[in-house]
């Protein structure tokens, strides 16, 4: 039995649904993200498991206990906000401390567990220091140290990282997921970061308008994208204009060439696509004319066209020469990595 | 040269404040000192220890604190309930608008609007005798006495209060409030340990001015009482217009105590409210 359960969650503001039938399932010590473009839901979902919103229709399951109806303050969740959400009056100690002293525990003991939180996120030293003498990565460190003190049994985090700057962005997301491990404690992380999603999960839930349209493990969303959109939400995509030869055996025609997909193809409108860093350049094949080039230091990136299509691909620096705009090369059709992504309706 | 015209800027400013803020502190400093004949005396300031006017003084800083205690408390209220969304976002506008007005609508004009209603033959009081067979007069109000005053103040304190709240009130950010509540603690836990203590330089601030506000409101005073309630500003007006003790001296005495006591309030205000900020630059 999964720890956390969201059972058919719908949510319409006024007449406007902005939440669609979401379930999901989250092990203990499970660290999902939600993934999906600004306004698809996310913060509208995690704020209904924290007891913020009241869910339209469906059922919230904590460790099997049925905390739908209940307060935020008797689900016994840690929360950490975009940004600007220590309390200002109160010094790092007192705002990690500050779920400990409402709930009663004495001094000492508190004070024992906020040097230990303070210790955890690396900031032993800052206990006296107002929010405002902190860095906003230091700021949002000191808020994850807050949601934790308590030992809640789920962490949700809402773009906690959205308003610092790139490099602190990784190093922290890093160090999230270290004390995320380390606590094992059950997590929901929302971003409309890729590359934060990928990087740090066990499993990823992509949203879009309001639907999960994909959940499945980073290499799942990556290599086999369900939908057109998740495709080409998560990393770049090429599409490709090919003609379906023999749904059964998988084999279609691109630019004169035949290619064996050796999987049948799903009914439907489909489209062949493949990932920038999936297509092989070939002596033979399916003809492509340079229109640009990339040096990105360990990457070449090539932009070309196939057919009426634009395409990029990556390959790894080598000492061999550039290819030149203009030069017209060839695709190898040869490749396991294509992609069969389903249009939506 | 960097250092050219820049102080052109700020010339009017300085005129201003000079023309109408410390000459007229000046004179009426030195005046306090000086007796009619221009020599230098202590004797005004001794004449602020006679028993009227030490009345007057007491009784003024008691109106002063208690409608500005009342005020503070009535206006964060209902500023609280509008912010907070107890109260329809639509009344939101009209409120602040009417508060606009009101916190204005002193002087003569409220001192009648109040005597109409709340005097001795005023449409509320008399409703209240005939309708309900209630004599707040017999019950000991008084429209000309200390809680009369009061509550008249209290008609353009309370708007005055909600118009510099709101703001205050406005800043508090939403992820505060969620954040106290996902950590287990009750909304009153929530004011007590972050709102309040956030708010409390703002409520300083408000407290002190408001204070000020009703210590220096003299044309309701004097067309509301005439000279049955002995608040400093009617005295002082007495003084000046020469009517009873025909010493403008005294009066510039009275005027420096005003100015003592106004500066007393705003350094407690300074002091309380730089504790309060620790927490902030
Ligand atoms: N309290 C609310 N009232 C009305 N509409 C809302 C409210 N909260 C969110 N929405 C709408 O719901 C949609 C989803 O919002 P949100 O969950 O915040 O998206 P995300 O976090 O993915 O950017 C948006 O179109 C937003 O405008
Ligand atoms: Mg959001």
């Amino acid at each position: 039995m999964s720890f956390l359960n969201l059972d058919h969650l719908q949510k319409s503001f006024g007449s406007t649904q902005v939440v669609h039938d979401f379930s999901l399932s989250v092990d203990k010590g499970e660290f999902i993200s939600f993934l999906g473009p600004s306004g698809c839901g996310k913060t509208t979902v995690l704020r209904m498991v924290a007891g913020f919103e009241e869910p339209s229709e469906g059922r919230i399951l904590i460790d099997g206990q049925d905390v739908t109806r209940l307060r935020p303050n008797q689900r016994q969740i840690g929360m950490v906000f975009q940004a600007y959400a220590l309390f200002p009056n109160l010094n790092v100690a007192e705002n990690v401390g500050f779920g400990l002293k409402v709930a009663g525990v004495p001094r000492s003991e508190r004070a024992s567990r906020v040097a230990e939180m303070l210790e955890l996120i690396g900031l032993p030293d800052m206990a006296a220091r107002f929010p405002w003498q902190l860095s906003g990565g230091q700021q949002q460190r000191v808020a994850l140290a807050r949601a934790l003190a308590p030992r809640p049994r789920v962490l949700l985090l809402d773009e906690p990282l959205s308003a610092l700057d790139a490099k602190i962005r990784v190093s922290l997301r890093n160090q999230i997921r270290e004390i995320q491990q380390q606590l094992g404690i059950t997590t929901i992380f929302v971003t409309h970061d890729q590359e934060e999603a990928l990087s740090i999960s066990d499993r990823i839930v992509v949203m879009h308008r309001g639907i999960a349209e994909q959940t499945g493990t980073p290499p799942q969303i990556y290599n086999q994208p369900a939908t057109e959109f998740v495709a080409g939400f998560v990393g770049k995509l090429n599409l490709f204009d090919a003609t379906v030869l023999d749904r059964a055996s998988g084999l279609v025609s691109l630019a004169g060439s035949e290619i064996r997909l050796n999987r049948p193809i799903p009914p439907g409108r489909v489209s062949l696509a493949a990932r920038p860093e999936g297509l092989v350049l070939a002596e033979t094949g399916i003809p492509a004319e340079v229109t640009g080039v990339e040096f990105l230091g360990s990457v070449q990136r090539l932009r070309a066209r196939v057919g009426e299509r634009d395409i990029v691909l990556d390959r790894f620096n080598t000492d061999a020469s550039l290819p030149q705009t203009g030069d017209r090369l060839h695709l190898s059709p040869e490749l396991s990595r294509w992609l069969l992504v389903s249009h939506e309706q | 040269m960097r250092t050219g015209w820049n102080w052109l800027g700020v010339l009017p400013f300085f005129v201003f404040a000079v023309l109408f803020l410390v000459l007229p502190t000046m004179n009426i400093v030195i005046g306090a000192f000086r007796n009619p004949q221009g020599e230098f005396t202590l004797a005004n300031l001794a004449g602020l220890s006679a028993p009227r006017i030490v009345d007057s003084f007491a009784i003024s800083i008691r109106i002063s604190l208690a409608s500005a205690a009342l005020g503070c408390l009535v206006g964060f209220a209902m500023a609280a309930a509008v912010v907070m969304g107890g109260v329809p976002a639509w009344l939101k506008a009209p409120l602040m608008t009417f508060s606009g007005v009101a916190s204005n609508f002193a002087g003569v004009p409220l001192a009648f609007a109040f005597i109409a209603t709340l005097g001795r033959v005023g449409l509320v009081t008399m409703l209240l005798r005939q309708w309900f067979g209630i004599n707040i007069y017999a019950m000991g109000f008084n429209l000309l006495s200390f809680w009369g005053l009061t509550l008249t103040y209290l008609f353009f304190q309370i708007p005055l209060m909600i118009l510099i709240i709101t703001p205050a009130l406005e800043g508090l950010r939403r992820e505060w409030r969620e954040a106290a509540e996902v950590l287990g603690a009750s909304t009153g836990q929530y004011w007590r340990m972050v709102a309040l203590p956030i708010l409390f330089p703002s409520l300083l601030g408000a407290f002190a001015l408001l204070f000020a506000n009703s210590f220096g409101a003299v044309a309701t005073a004097y067309a509301l009482t005439g000279s049955s309630l002995s608040i400093v500003p009617i005295m002082l007006f007495a003084q000046i217009r020469g009517d009873v003790l025909q010493d403008p001296h005294l009066g510039y005495a009275m005027a420096f105590g005003m100015i003592v006591v106004t500066g007393i309030a705003n350094l407690a205000y300074v002091i309380m409210r730089s504790r309060a900020e620790r927490w902030m630059r």
